[in-house]
């Protein structure tokens, strides 16, 4: 079932010409695309293509300027419908410092539900699954400063987790993190996924790509290509025009079959590849 | 160094005062601040130190941070003191005489009793802070100046600002520790040259503290609209704010140790009319 | 304080090498010492860099890699044991910092949160401006250093810095340090939050300076691919010690040591491993996808021979 419509729509930023005059620059232009309940899917693109603008119209930050996006079956133009749709999609951003409300982890947690109106033990409830989810429940009462950039990442996940949100938009959530707060993140969203929850990735990092359901490339605010992670790979020019690139394993394995390697050209593990690059090896022997 | 600052200095601990409701704790601080400028005598003071020590003691701080806090402004408490020595004039004969600067008997106790005043305000506010969040703090506000809503004094609002604010303390002063580096190994030069050309060299810090904080304040309003945020329209709280046995017994306490503070003094007080809070 | 002085005087002869840019021996250092906050960053940290290598400095945070970067250019004076830097020693109380500073320029993190100037030229001019460049010197170096970054000079020069995309900002940060021509480069993760194309401008622009100018790179680093595609040496830091100090090619054959320290093992390490374990020997320079297919090919032709 669709959760997410996005028709045709165009975001555009206000800019001022090297005149002084007011002009306007594409945030995102004309952009269709559907996301199904219980995907999860990548949306990936070089810095300012407009896969964050395109993340900022699913909950309404954003309203589209042509077009619509419908979330749950709720239009995002629709004033009334704010509140609700906000309540579908929980939104995780990129700098973990700059979305902390409260100076104590459980405090944070429970903004979201706090504004919902949620009654007390309610609220308590909620934080605590939400934590626990994120494995933080022994972090509940400390201060979320002295904690790493994964660590905070999973206490904004916990916050808008508290929501109860059929989707999750982690937007560029990873790109701050070193790799062990990414790969921390990424394990809780596959989780949350596995759960049921609707995931959408927004990332540079094109190895957090591979074990999602669906990749949409974007270039200049618009998606250029959809598909699975392997055809996107598959894909060198393409990847190539919008400035991003398989992962290093990946391309090895796509140069040596192309040059007649007996390797899985989908090989996304470089021991592996390395394993069948040695029967080849002891084959020609 | 700015990073190591740990501001609200909240010390976690299970202990009695910890438990109490952030209001009473309040109220009960502010009583204890006005009411040590009621005592004079030394019983008074002993009475005073001995509460203290039980307050520490409940709270289950170590006495180390306690006094952690009046060293931060050891040099205005000194200041003060030296102050309240030099111009408070006695009967007799001073003790000192020098120039035109003459010490008296009744200055410098004048000036101690000052000092320990000053000091016991201190420790006072700091058990407060050491044993309530900021979080806590924040709502004790908001619950108690909840009647200043009858003049549309946006409370909710205030006490939210008040929030994000001291949440966004330590990561403030990362970042400008971390600019500061910064700009040093550009060559800047923040200890040398006039005024004039000191104020300059501040210049490169405040513009990009300027501009990250109206990304930081533009990015958490989107993290807080996502969150469904609207005011305080049908707000609730996860932090029940609940009266308890501990906070009946520790008001009754202090309240009737005051009281007793104020009758004393305020009855010696009556024929020597406002000189009280002098002596 | 009184410990480096004692260093000095029981070491007064000692000189450092001429190759050497990077001179430490038994470096510690205590964060708030004497407190209940103490914490020892530094432990008996000693290592050399030569002039004109390319060092990565890896390990994850708290570590003690940041405190140890930013000796380099004495924005943490040392406290015991003793370094030297391009010759100069960093325990001596009448160090010239500015001239230091010049010398050994410094990249954070996120530079371009850096950026205050109304221009780009008056940003990258800020450093030459402090350390007394006169005016016509100034803008001939700031012209230098935004072209290198790849930046066009006559377009950009009045343009305000804030209104620059995220890369081309990361790239005017970066010219307001290579404008005052260091000789050592320290860089604290100078790739962080760019996306593929924007990271490898950026470290091929440094590969270029290592390459071309002599530049020493210093580099702190959390991406393991881009250290061993980059780096001539890996300097592993653990608990303020120095855990590892070799070429990536030796320090990622030691992969379950260096995924218990919470590191990756780079793609192209793991896959050389493999061959090398069944065996097969590959030349050191298969760092890049590139370089490691050619020397598999190469491989191959041997073997159909």
């Amino acid at each position: 079932m669709e959760i997410i419509n996005i028709d045709n729509a165009s975001y555009y930023y206000k800019a001022y010409n090297d005149d002084g005059t007011v002009g306007r620059a594409v945030g995102v232009e004309n952009v269709t695309l559907s996301i199904e309940e219980g995907s999860f899917v990548a949306l990936v693109g070089h810095n300012g293509c407009g896969k964050s603008t395109l993340a900022k119209l699913l909950n309404g930050l954003l309203v589209p300027a042509s077009g619509k996006v419908t979330v749950c079956g709720m239009d995002t133009s629709d004033k009334n419908n704010i509140f609700e749709i906000r309540k579908n999609v929980g939104m995780v951003f990129q700098n973990p410092d700059n979305q902390m409300v409260a100076s104590i982890v459980e405090e944070d947690v429970a903004f979201g539900p706090e504004n919902l109106g949620v009654p007390q033990p309610q609220i308590v409830q909620r934080v605590n699954d939400a934590l626990a989810q994120v494995g933080m429940s022994e972090y509940a009462k400390r201060s979320p400063h002295r904690l790493s950039g994964g660590q905070k990442q999973r206490i904004a996940i916990a916050g808008a987790l508290a929501i109860q949100p059929k989707v999750l938009v982690l937007d560029e959530s990873t790109a701050m993190l070193d790799p062990m707060g990414r790969r921390e993140v990424l394990q809780v969203a596959h989780q949350l996924n596995r759960g049921g929850m609707t995931v959408i990735l927004i990332t540079h990092f094109m190895e957090e790509v591979l074990d999602c359901d669906s990749v949409a490339v974007m270039d200049g605010g618009t998606v250029v290509a959809t598909g699975t992670p392997m055809q996107i790979f598959d894909n060198g020019t393409l990847l190539n025009r919008v400035g991003l690139r398989a992962p290093r394993t990946v391309e090895l394995a796509h140069l040596l079959k192309n040059a007649g390697w007996n390797v899985t050209p989908d090989c996304v593990d470089a021991r592996t590849l390395g394993g069948e690059v040695c029967l080849n090896l002891d084959q020609i022997k | 160094m700015f990073r190591d600052v740990t501001f609200g200095q909240y010390y976690p601990a299970d202990s009695f005062v910890h438990k109490m409701d952030a209001r009473i704790k309040l109220v009960l601080s502010l009583l204890f601040m006005v009411g040590i400028f009621f005592v004079v005598s030394y019983v008074g003071f002993a009475v005073i130190t001995l509460y203290l020590l039980v307050v520490i003691a409940l709270a289950r701080v170590p006495l180390k941070s306690v006094l952690k806090s009046v060293k931060g402004i050891i040099f205005l408490l000194l200041l003060t003191a030296i102050i309240n020595v030099f111009f408070t004039k006695g009967a007799g004969e001073p003790l000192l005489s020098w120039w035109k600067i003459e010490i008296y008997t009744e200055g410098l106790i004048f000036a101690s009793k000052m000092l320990l005043r000053l000091t016991y305000l201190v420790i006072g506010s700091s058990i407060l802070t050491l044993t309530t969040t900021p979080v806590d703090l924040t709502h004790a506000v908001e619950s108690l100046l909840k009647p200043l809503r009858v003049i549309k004094f946006p409370v909710h609002e205030f006490a939210l600002i008040m929030s994000l604010t001291l949440s966004f303390i330590p990561s403030l002063m990362e970042e400008t520790d971390r600019i500061i580096r910064a700009q040093k190994a550009r060559g800047a030069d923040f200890d040398t040259g006039g005024l004039v050309k000191r104020a300059k060299a501040f210049v490169p810090i405040l513009i990009p503290l300027l501009v990250g904080g109206f990304r930081r304040a533009d990015e958490l309003a989107n993290a807080m609209n996502s969150r469904c945020y609207e005011g305080a329209t049908k707000r609730t709280r996860m932090r029940k704010m609940r009266l308890g046995w501990r906070d009946a017994v520790a008001s009754v306490i202090v309240v009737v140790l005051f009281a007793a503070i104020f009758t004393v003094y305020g009855m010696q007080s009556a024929w020597g009319g406002i000189i009280w809070l002098y002596y | 304080m009184s410990k480096s002085r004692s260093n000095k005087v029981t070491a007064p002869s000692f000189t450092v090498p001429d190759n050497c840019a990077i001179y430490c021996k038994d470096v510690n250092f205590v964060y708030n010492p004497k407190t209940p906050f103490q914490k020892q960053a530094l432990n008996n940290v000693s290592l050399t860099v030569n002039k004109g290598e390319f060092v990565a400095v890896v390990g994850h945070t708290g570590s003690g890699k940041t405190t140890f970067v930013q000796h380099l250019n004495a924005l943490i004076r040392l406290q015991s044991g003793r370094m030297y830097v391009l010759g100069r020693d960093l325990g001596d109380k009448k160090l010239d910092l500015k001239a230091l500073r010049g010398e050994v320029g410094m990249v954070f993190q996120y530079p371009e949160y850096q950026l205050f100037a109304d221009t780009v030229l008056q940003d990258v001019s800020f450093g030459l401006k402090n350390f007394g460049v006169d005016k016509d010197k100034r803008v001939q170096l700031a012209r230098d250093a935004i072209q290198l970054v790849g930046l066009d000079f006559d377009k950009v020069k009045d343009k305000s810095p804030f209104d620059m995309s995220g890369g081309e900002k990361r790239r005017v940060a970066l010219a307001g340090v290579l404008a005052m021509n260091p000789s050592i480069l320290v860089m604290d993760e100078p790739t962080a939050g760019l996306d593929p194309r924007g990271k490898s401008e950026i470290l091929s622009l440094v590969a270029q300076l290592n390459r071309e100018r002599n530049v020493t790179v210093v580099m702190v680093s959390h991406d393991m691919n881009e250290v061993y595609e980059n780096a001539d040496r890996v300097i592993v830091f653990a608990d303020g010690a120095v855990a590892y100090d070799d070429t990536p090619r030796n320090l990622f054959r030691f992969e379950t040591q260096i995924e218990e320290m919470n590191l990756e093992v780079p793609a192209m390490a793991q896959f050389a491993n493999v061959l090398e374990a069944n065996g097969i020997t590959l030349p050191d320079n298969c760092k890049t996808v590139r370089q490691m297919y050619d020397a598999v090919t190469a491989l191959r032709g041997k073997a159909d021979v």
